[in-house]
């Protein structure tokens, strides 16, 4: 996984004191079905299915660290071949943050889906 | 003037010879030496035995008291007569690093540091050689080796860690952290440098590092709800050893495509084409799940600890370029991801080699740095030590033109192209590798800030019987083909690990 060129920029306002370019801290996880190679250019994902907010705010109770977690339900997960993930500060639209390709997680109507992502400052 | 001297093993002093040849190379960790002698009426017939050792000086002084290049024993001694009476001896002498390469070792070790690892290797395996230069390295979670050498072990740990490891002419290992030791010399161009060649190549560079190491069998589990018509479903992975019940009851399972299946069974495993097939025949009657029926399939699936470390900057500039590890002894995925990345810090850029002969005869040491001024090549910096050739005649000694070395990044060679072929050979060999279900990617791009991902994971949970609204199935209330669903009775299961990745660290 890795943090692409587009969300190293957006770090940059954070660091600048400008949260208005980023939406004010909202965040966003999308998921997907497509498949492509992962590098620091990618710019979203190949198919993307649904994108979820996370419910309150990004968990930053251990030092450096920042957690995302967003959840799907069984009905938006009911027959999806999950191959993608990515991290939005948008709604819709955009660039990720961070994304990742993975082998594909099916899903049958009977199953939810937490997706989490642990990033960390050194 | 330089003089060459050779202790034998009764005391003897040899100070003439016709030809010395003294050889070290950190790509396998030896020093070797070869010493032709004119056997005139066969005056040294006795005079050596293998196993013997063997101590050789090249310093100022007649015969030289200092500057010990050579500390090792003899490997094997050839009586040679050619025409006219003219008998050679040659005396093929190793040094104390082979000591390391004819015994193995057995055993696993976790959460110790590297250099604690090899104390450990050495006090077990290997006498005669002390440790006082054995630094910690990185600490290693887990790591075992099975009957390898322990100088392939060393070579493994000492990989992971960037470190250099020898041992040195008074029978001491080193192991230090790559090009942190220097030699002390800077050699320069028309001064102390009489030949040299200077070479870059891209043929040992490599930006895109596989890291295959062991297979370990996890559990999983699977269901779904059939429709009374189809009898095939896909699993998610290949599976090993399944149990599979349709309605809580357990089924007889059989190979797909078995040439003869004995009456009775009730499911097919296609594992290839990972299906799980429910049988319906005149010997096994109908096994086929009815509508809206559960079926469940637990079974083992390989999980291969598998890594990928590529570096983006490396790939713009000059091409994909493909190294595949594979190691059944890695079953750490911290592990493979400390080969991969120390493999890519390695690898990553074109190698850049270096021949020189050496005016005069400084002190040098296998892995320790030097420092070169070459203009002429626009060569100026400092470069680790690969190999050092002693070439001691009468005319090299007093042209002092004895030693040549080479530093910076090795040039591929035959050796590079057996050692491929080893390489294949163990790919063959090894176990079927199958579909890599889990590959994490580490990045190395160009520019990087100091922002990282810890970990990442992907979870699942099953529903049970909870009542959702909406649901197909899960919003009924009452009962339907024999069942019926609890108002709100929950049953969520935990939530459990899909795929993951990160360095955890």
């Amino acid at each position: 996984m890795v943090w692409t060129t587009v969300g190293k920029e957006f770090s940059t306002f954070i660091l600048g004191g400008s949260m208005t370019a980023i939406n004010s801290g909202s965040w966003w996880i999308a998921i997907g079905t497509g498949s492509k190679t992962i590098s620091s250019t990618v710019s979203g994902l190949v198919t993307e299915a649904d994108r979820n907010q996370i419910t309150g705010s990004v968990d930053t109770s251990t030092a450096q660290r920042l957690t995302w977690t967003v959840d799907y339900n069984s009905i938006e997960m009911s027959g999806i071949q999950l191959t993608e993930f990515g991290l939005f500060h948008v709604s819709s639209g955009n660039k990720s943050w961070i994304q990742e390709g993975f082998a594909a997680v099916s899903f049958d109507g009977t199953e939810e889906l937490q997706t989490e992502i642990v990033g960390k400052v050194y | 003037m330089f003089h060459f001297r050779l202790d034998s093993p009764s005391g003897t002093q040899l100070t003439k010879f016709d030809n010395v040849s003294i050889d070290y190379s950190n790509q396998n960790n030896l020093g070797q030496t070869t010493i032709f002698l004119n056997n005139v009426a066969g005056q040294y017939s006795g005079t050596f035995a293998v196993g013997n050792n063997v101590l050789a000086y090249l310093s100022t002084g007649s015969p030289p008291t200092s500057n010990m290049i050579f500390n090792g024993f003899i490997h094997q001694q050839e009586f040679i007569s050619y025409p006219n009476q003219r008998e050679i001896l040659t005396l093929k002498c190793l040094d104390h690093n082979s000591r390391l390469a004819e015994v193995t070792h057995n055993e696993a070790y976790s959460n110790l540091y590297a250099g604690s690892i090899i104390k450990a290797m050495i006090a077990k395996d290997v006498s005669g050689i002390t440790v006082t230069n054995v630094d910690d390295g990185i600490m290693i979670k887990h790591i075992a080796f099975r009957h390898k050498p322990v100088n392939e072990c060393i070579k493994e740990l000492a990989e992971i860690s960037d470190f250099d490891f020898y041992i040195d002419t008074a029978k001491d290992l080193h192991f230090k952290s790559e090009k942190t030791v220097s030699t002390g010399s800077t050699l320069i161009a028309g001064t102390d440098i009489t030949d040299a060649k200077i070479k870059e190549d891209r043929s040992m560079m490599f930006n895109k590092i596989y890291v295959i190491g062991g297979k370990r069998l996890v559990g999983y589990a699977q269901s779904g709800l059939g429709d009374g018509a189809g009898s095939v479903f896909t699993l998610s992975y290949k599976p090993h050893d399944t149990f599979v019940t349709v309605s809580g009851a357990e089924k007889v399972g059989g190979i797909f495509e078995m040439a003869i299946n004995p009456s009775g069974i009730q499911y097919l495993i296609d594992y290839d084409n990972k299906q799980l097939i429910f049988t319906q025949s005149v010997n096994c009657g109908s096994n086929i799940p009815g509508s809206l029926v559960e079926w469940k399939c637990e079974y083992q699936r390989l999980s291969p600890v598998a890594k990928k470390a590529e570096d983006s900057a490396s790939i713009a500039s000059y091409g994909e370029r493909r190294l595949v590890v594979v190691n059944e002894e890695i079953v750490q995925p911290m592990h493979a991801t400390k080969v991969a990345r120390s493999l890519l810090n390695k690898y990553k850029n074109p190698g850049k080699n270096i021949n020189l002969t050496v005016k005069g005869y400084p002190s040098f040491v296998p892995n320790q740095t030097v420092g070169i001024v070459y203009p002429f090549a626009n060569i100026s910096g400092t470069y680790k030590i690969n190999d050092i050739h002693y070439n001691i005649t009468t005319d090299s000694l007093q042209a002092e033109e004895a030693i040549s070395i080479e530093v910076g990044d090795r040039s591929p060679d035959v050796t590079d192209a057996l050692k491929q072929a080893y390489s294949d050979i163990q790919l063959l060999k090894a176990s079927p590798i199958g579909d890599v279900d889990v590959v994490t990617h580490l990045l190395d791009g160009a520019g990087s800030i100091t922002e990282g991902i810890y970990s990442w994971t992907v979870k699942k949970r099953s529903i049970g019987n909870s009542f959702i609204m909406g649901h197909p199935t899960n919003s009924c209330v009452g009962s339907f083909a024999g069942s019926y669903y609890v108002f709100g009775s929950g049953g969520y299961t935990a939530w459990t690990n899909q795929v993951s990745g990160g360095d955890w660290s």
